[in-house]
């Protein structure tokens, strides 16, 4: 993991004492609300609807199990006992109190945590493969870049006042598990002609009520021009991009008006101007960051482990966890364990502050004491040894982390909706809630397989609706919660946007409705299809027919 | 409205003006973009003429100027619009000019670190201003992480510097 040196301290700490003197500026009257608002958000600190929310960065999704156990920490004294996981591969905290938020600020910052640029229309937390590191798909380790993504965006003077946030992934690997399409930059890493890695550029994806799949910018860029190529397309967009209508300001919307090509051939005027200048990156800082994230010792094993084979032949239970929650490793004898934060019936993404405990415990005992939030709002324990798993399945079960439902219908993706949000039109969490309930039979689970369902409680969509197999936007019709549903998204290296299927369902029906979805899938598909496969073999007309019957 | 510079709250001596006759009168006058570039010929004889630019204005139209205007004028509608942040820096680092660039509109002390290493070194500013706030927030940062209009090292350089009293400083 990267650790800080003295300049990554000092600053962090600067900031802590920089966001203190504003909250008691704002106390005093000297900064009004309207003054105060964009340098809170740059801090990670919303107005929610009961309270204040705060927003911590897990700069790519990597955390040491010192860092979860403060999370724990922070949960306890200054909130209500639990934190919440989110889509952005952050947490935040939803009951901190104004005056407070300085101090936990400045107990984050000794585990060389922080809530910089979590919110406002500034760069924001770069997310990355929850797997990086581990996976067996994987070119390089992305967190390199994340990393020298994460400082050169960190105060950068002239991009903190974007028209827009502004949200970038990064992947290494074949498999894209970080929807680098669905971001304002993506970034995955290839190989270029002399086989030295360099990144595939992609620009204008993004959610919210303009759904769209990121146009590609570049085929190859070289690593040590990472730096000036970011900043030339920040800079068309900070020049270029709309601020008449907030709607309208995203990257996304100013590469779609003006094309990709002409986009293209902006930011490749900029960059030719300041590509050889002095954000060229020196090979020593790349070396220094890159081994900052040499693996861990490994210990020489064999690929299969006769024990855990055993395990698993004697244990149905655990034989489903390793099914649903384990993957495979890049390491012989190892394993990527995830820790599903969706029990049947509980809030996706919550975990209290035991639990936190207990996984920072794991991860000591099992992984290197490295832990991952994946952006489905899951934990991960990334370098357990096969041997191992056992136990921590074990573990896992007796602090209520054991649900084997990665990647099936109960890993929920669902945002805060009317619980929280002031800018919802209808509940997610009590809908999400309902689902994972009603398909809470594991036999049943595992048999539909491989479908993902997304929940978002307004058109901002930070449930990423758009991208699920199944989305649900709820959506307020008269009054009371209606819900659309869309069917054939995806968020990998095939994303596209899902399709709505016909008219929306009350609260009371849309759960029966996805039942219906579901149902008539398992007696259309074909062998072991999965559901996004038989979707694109029959189209939505199945689907349509089932719901609303034969027109 | 004074203006804050070189860390010190001054009396502006410029006027802005928005024809061309109070342009001629004595003085340093700021002109809008538009009247210079109708006039160029007439203000270049004149030796203190500023230019306030909106901030969307193409860089390009002063490109045989820099060198003949003593300021830019660079605007804020609010705090929040960014655009002027852009427009700084590539007046300085692109065109090279070296007279002052101000900063007109509501900016706040918490941006005057940003302002600054973008290049802007004179912002307009309530003549009550707490200067103390402003300049606690421009020396706040003992680091930077990425190069800008000014010339601090940023730290992916300055970590390699091989004297270590380069990183004492
Ligand atoms: C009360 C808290 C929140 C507020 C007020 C809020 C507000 C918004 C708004 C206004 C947008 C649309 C932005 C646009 O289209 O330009 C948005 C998008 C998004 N938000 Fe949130 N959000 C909140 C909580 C969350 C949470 C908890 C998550 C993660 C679970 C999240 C993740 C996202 C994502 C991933 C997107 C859409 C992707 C994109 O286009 O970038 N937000 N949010
Ligand atoms: S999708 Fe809407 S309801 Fe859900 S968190 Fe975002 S803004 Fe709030």
């Amino acid at each position: 993991m990267y650790v800080y040196d003295e300049l990554d301290r000092g600053l962090v700490n600067e900031r802590v004492e920089e966001f203190r003197d504003q909250v008691s500026r704002r106390i005093s009257g000297e900064l009004t609300e309207e003054q105060f608002r964009p340098l809170r958000l740059m801090n990670g600190l919303y107005l929610q609807l009961h309270a204040y929310m705060l927003r911590v960065a897990v700069p790519y999704g990597v955390l040491s199990s010192t860092q979860m156990r403060k999370l724990a920490r922070i949960a306890r004294v200054y909130d209500r006992g639990y934190g919440h996981f989110t889509t952005r591969q952050n947490i935040q905290f939803n009951w901190p109190k104004l005056e407070e938020t300085p101090d936990i600020l400045a107990e984050l910052a000794e585990v060389e945590m922080h809530a910089i640029q979590t919110s406002g229309n500034c760069i924001r937390n770069t997310t990355a493969d929850q797997f990086a590191g581990a996976a067996a798909d994987e070119l390089e380790d992305p967190r390199i870049w994340c990393e020298i993504i994460r400082q050169w965006s960190t105060f950068h003077p002239e991009f903190t006042f974007l028209p827009r946030k502004f949200k970038i992934a990064v992947t290494g690997a074949v498999s894209d598990r970080a929807a680098i399409k669905v971001h304002d930059i993506g970034i995955v890493l290839v190989q270029g002609a002399d086989g030295e890695v360099g990144f595939e550029i992609w620009a204008g994806g993004g959610l919210g009520r303009t759904p769209m799949i990121a146009k590609k910018i570049r085929d190859f860029l070289p690593a040590a021009d990472l730096l000036s190529y970011l900043e030339a397309m920040l800079r068309v967009y900070n020049r270029f991009g709309r601020r008449d209508n907030k709607y309208k300001a995203r990257i996304k919307i100013l590469v779609h008006e003006i094309g990709a090509d002409a986009y293209r051939d902006a930011v490749e005027a900029e960059w030719a101007d300041i590509r050889d200048g002095a954000l060229a990156l020196p090979e020593q800082e790349i070396s220094r960051i890159r081994e900052a994230f040499t693996p861990p010792a490994f210990e020489v094993l064999d690929t299969a482990s006769t024990a855990f084979e055993a395990r698993k032949f004697e244990d149905r239970g655990f034989a489903r966890w390793v099914a649903s929650n384990v993957r495979r490793h890049k390491v012989a004898g190892y394993a990527i364990a995830n820790i599903s934060l969706k029990p049947a019936g509980g809030i996706p993404g919550d975990a209290t502050a035991e639990q936190m405990d207990a996984v920072a415990d794991y991860a000591d005992r099992w992984s290197f004491g490295e832990l991952r939030v994946a952006h489905e709002q899951n934990l991960v324990l990334p370098h357990v040894r096969q041997d191992d798993l056992y136990d921590l399945w074990l573990a896992l079960g007796s602090v209520e982390l054991d649900a084997p439902n990665i990647g099936t219908l109960g890993d929920i993706i669902a945002c805060p909706g009317m619980d929280y949000c002031s800018l919802a039109t209808a509940r997610s969490i009590p809908i999400a809630q309902q689902i994972s309930e009603r398909f809470a039979d594991l036999e049943r689970l595992h048999d539909i397989g491989s479908v993902s369902l997304n929940i978002s409680g307004c058109i901002n969509a930070c449930g990423h609706h758009h991208v699920g197999n199944i989305g649900i936007l709820g959506v307020d019709k008269k009054g009371e919660e209606f819900y659309q549903v869309t069917l054939g998204g995806q968020a990998d290296e095939n994303a596209s946007i899902g399709k709505i299927i016909g008219p929306g369902f009350a609260s009371d029906a849309i759960v029966d409705a996805i039942e219906t979805i579901i149902e008539t899938y398992l007696s259309v598909r074909q062998d072991d299809e999965s559901f996004i496969g038989t979707l694109n073999r029959l189209g939505q007309t199945p689907f349509k027919e089932a719901l609303y019957g034969t027109a | 409205m004074a203006l804050l510079k070189n860390g010190r709250l001054i009396q502006d001596r410029w006027t802005t003006v928005d024809n061309l006759t109070d342009a001629l009168k004595p003085g340093g006058v700021l002109v809008p973009l538009e009247l210079w570039l109708a006039e160029r010929d007439t203000l270049r004889g004149k030796s203190a003429v500023g230019v306030i630019l909106p901030n969307d204005a193409d860089l390009d139209l002063l490109a045989d100027d820099y060198d003949r205007i003593a300021a830019i004028v660079l605007t804020f509608p609010s705090m929040v619009d960014g655009r002027a942040f852009s427009q700084a820096r590539l007046i300085r680092e692109r065109f090279g000019f070296d007279g002052e660039i101000r900063a007109r509109g509501p900016v706040i002390a918490d941006q005057y670190l940003y302002l600054l290493r973008c290049g802007v070194d004179a912002v307009e500013v309530p003549d009550d201003t707490n200067v103390e706030s402003w300049l606690r927030n421009a020396r706040r940062f003992s680091a930077v992480y990425q190069p800008a209009a000014d010339d601090r090292i940023p730290a992916y350089r300055r970590r390699h510097l091989v004297a270590a009293s380069a990183i004492a400083s």
